[in-house]
């Protein structure tokens, strides 16, 4: 992958701001509903991630608040996690307490390592929505410091701005908690601890206890999330501006259109992708993806690249994925050599060509760059919508 | 909790004798070991036995499906998770897999090669949350997806039986 070191030192800064009144940020020049995105290097200098700034607020407070840049835009997980070490000590999030007074404790699943940190409370405002009391982990609290073995089992620490690729995760996927029924049925090693000052335990945690998904907590606009951003040329470019808005055909700004609507199953948010005749039934579309992972016959870049696929020309591909009743979607893609794209342009972040290699071959992993170019639509579980229930992806 | 009877009878096994003796030796093994603390004695790499362990320490249940070139003790776990560890004829796992709603106890799954996993997950840069790989000549870890729905592999290529493609381990 590339390393653009002295790139890490820029612009990875907080601001403690003041919310006077009801308003988050000044978005008087955008709807209440829609969110400034922007690709551009996070604290590991990695390329196509899509950040925002997520104002969080001690409950019931609009003054005590913070403002965090750089939280990655995620698809892909459920859930607002925000690194301890960001925040400001006069920022005090109230602890969610087991029925029993005792701290519940998150250990956060990823296929790539584990974040570990306390459930807390926090006024959560993005655009001029407002979710309230809204369940999100603060990763690595210091008060919390010994990390349960069945949660370290997951893999590396993801604890740090540097591993975590980003100062917090937004997870706006399609679920309302990270976990869901399994981790309210069961007490699940990896997921939730109860941890009174004796040590942690594994413990149930309820649908209301888990971490939220906040857009679902919103008032209004509360069934999904559009990710609009702008076509990348063929080169790459050096970064990304663009939109999420929330809701779908709640406002004048967010309806559904001629949109092809791909519902999903409702347990593993999945669908399926046929590709070069294989079936990828296990296949997802995900901002907090870099590149577009598929298992293919095409040549992975040679380290520090080797996550990245290098055709030696770019490739002009497609793929159906299938949508309601059958009938299958065509979408047209290109892979183009990451270490061309890379070398070609040192100070480019965002491309709409970079694939990569999936050792899953049953599933195809829409990246980002398929949101290049697109209105991408996030429909929440259980929640309703012009298009029906949620959970479904369209664009 | 997953109803999930263990051993199964399933359309797919081809010695059903062989499975009901081995379904009685191993529910004494279990019955024994429930009673013993847990124990880090795990698998990659390790004697078929550590699959028993695996069973006990994940609360899981256990199907094995012989073939011609290995065995697949299939782990169910109360997750919803499944964990498949391959079993050469000479009685080493030299591969597991997994897939499911939740993320397995790789400690216990890799054994003595976590580690080794974590350091040089955590050394090289990694391409996303969704994907991760660590490639060296004696050891293939590979772990994809999201939450609600994870995969991956991990195996010893060295030890893979002659004949044993990669894309069978999934």
């Amino acid at each position: 992958m590339r390393k653009l070191a002295a790139v890490a030192s820029v612009g990875i800064l907080l601001s403690v701001t003041a919310c006077g009144g009801g308003g988050g940020n000044d978005t008087s020049f955008t709807a209440a509903n829609a969110q400034a995105v922007t690709v551009a290097p996070g604290p590991d200098s990695n390329v196509n991630l899509l950040f925002t700034t997520v104002t969080i607020c001690a409950p019931g407070s609009s003054t005590n608040c913070q403002s965090i840049d750089h939280v990655l835009v995620d698809t892909g997980s459920t859930g607002l996690r925000i690194l301890s070490s960001l925040l400001s000590p006069s920022l005090s999030l109230q602890q969610e307490t087991a029925s029993i007074g005792n701290p519940i404790v998150n250990c956060g699943q990823f296929a790539d390592g584990y974040t570990w940190g306390p459930v807390k409370m926090a006024d959560v405002r993005i655009s001029r929505e407002l979710a309230s009391s809204v369940p999100i982990q603060v990763i690595a609290d210091p008060a919390f410091s010994v990390v349960p073995a069945s949660c370290s089992s997951i893999g590396p620490a993801e604890n740090t701005a540097q591993t975590l690729g980003a100062n917090g995760l937004l997870g706006v996927g399609v679920f309302q908690q990270d976990c869901g029924s399994v981790c309210a049925n069961s007490a699940i090693p990896g997921a939730y601890y109860i941890c009174p000052a004796s040590g942690c335990k594994v413990a149930q945690a309820s649908l209301t206890q888990q971490v939220q998904n906040p857009v679902s907590m919103f008032p209004v606009d509360n069934n999904g999330v559009i990710i609009s951003l702008p076509s990348i040329p063929a080169i790459g470019a050096v970064g990304a501006s663009g939109l999420m808005i929330f809701g779908i055909g709640t406002q004048a700004n967010n309806g559904l259109g001629n949109a092809q609507v791909i519902p999903l199953d409702p347990n593993a948010g999945t669908f399926t992708t046929i590709f070069n005749a294989s079936t990828y039934r296990r296949s997802f579309i995900d901002s907090g993806s870099n590149a577009l992972y598929f298992a293919s016959a095409i040549p992975a870049c040679s380290a520090p690249d080797i996550a990245f696929a290098c055709p030696a020309s770019t490739q002009n591909l497609s793929a159906t994925n299938q949508r309601i009743s059958g009938l299958p979607g065509t979408v047209s893609f290109q892979v183009a050599n990451a270490e061309t794209l890379f070398n070609s342009n040192l100070n480019f972040f965002a491309f709409g060509n970079l694939a990569g290699t999936n050792s899953d071959a049953t599933s195809f992993d829409w990246g980002l760059p398929f949101f290049f170019g697109r209105n991408v639509f996030t429909a929440i579980e259980g929640q309703s919508t012009p298009a029906g229930l949620g959970p479904y992806v369209a664009y | 909790m997953q109803p999930n009877p263990c051993f199964e009878p399933e359309t797919a096994k081809p010695d059903t004798t062989r499975i009901a003796a081995a379904t009685a030796r191993l529910l004494v093994i279990a019955l024994l070991m429930l009673a013993l603390p847990f124990s880090a004695s795990a698998t990659l790499g390790e004697n078929s036995t550590s699959t028993e362990t695996d069973r006990v320490s994940m609360k899981a249940t256990l199907r094995m499906l012989p073939s011609a070139k290995y065995t697949v003790h299939e782990i169910q776990t109360p997750s919803g998770t499944m964990v498949r560890e391959y079993v050469s004829l000479a009685g080493t796992v030299f591969a597991v897999a997994w897939q499911g709603p939740v993320m397995p106890d790789l400690r216990q799954t890799l054994g003595g090669y976590f580690d080794r996993y974590t350091a040089a997950a955590a050394a090289g840069k990694h391409a996303s949350h969704r994907h991760i790989a660590v490639r060296e000549s004696d050891l293939v870890v590979q772990s994809n997806g999201h939450m609600r729905s994870f995969s991956g592999r991990a195996y010893l290529p060295q030890l893979l039986p002659q004949g044993v493609a990669i894309e069978e381990i999934q």
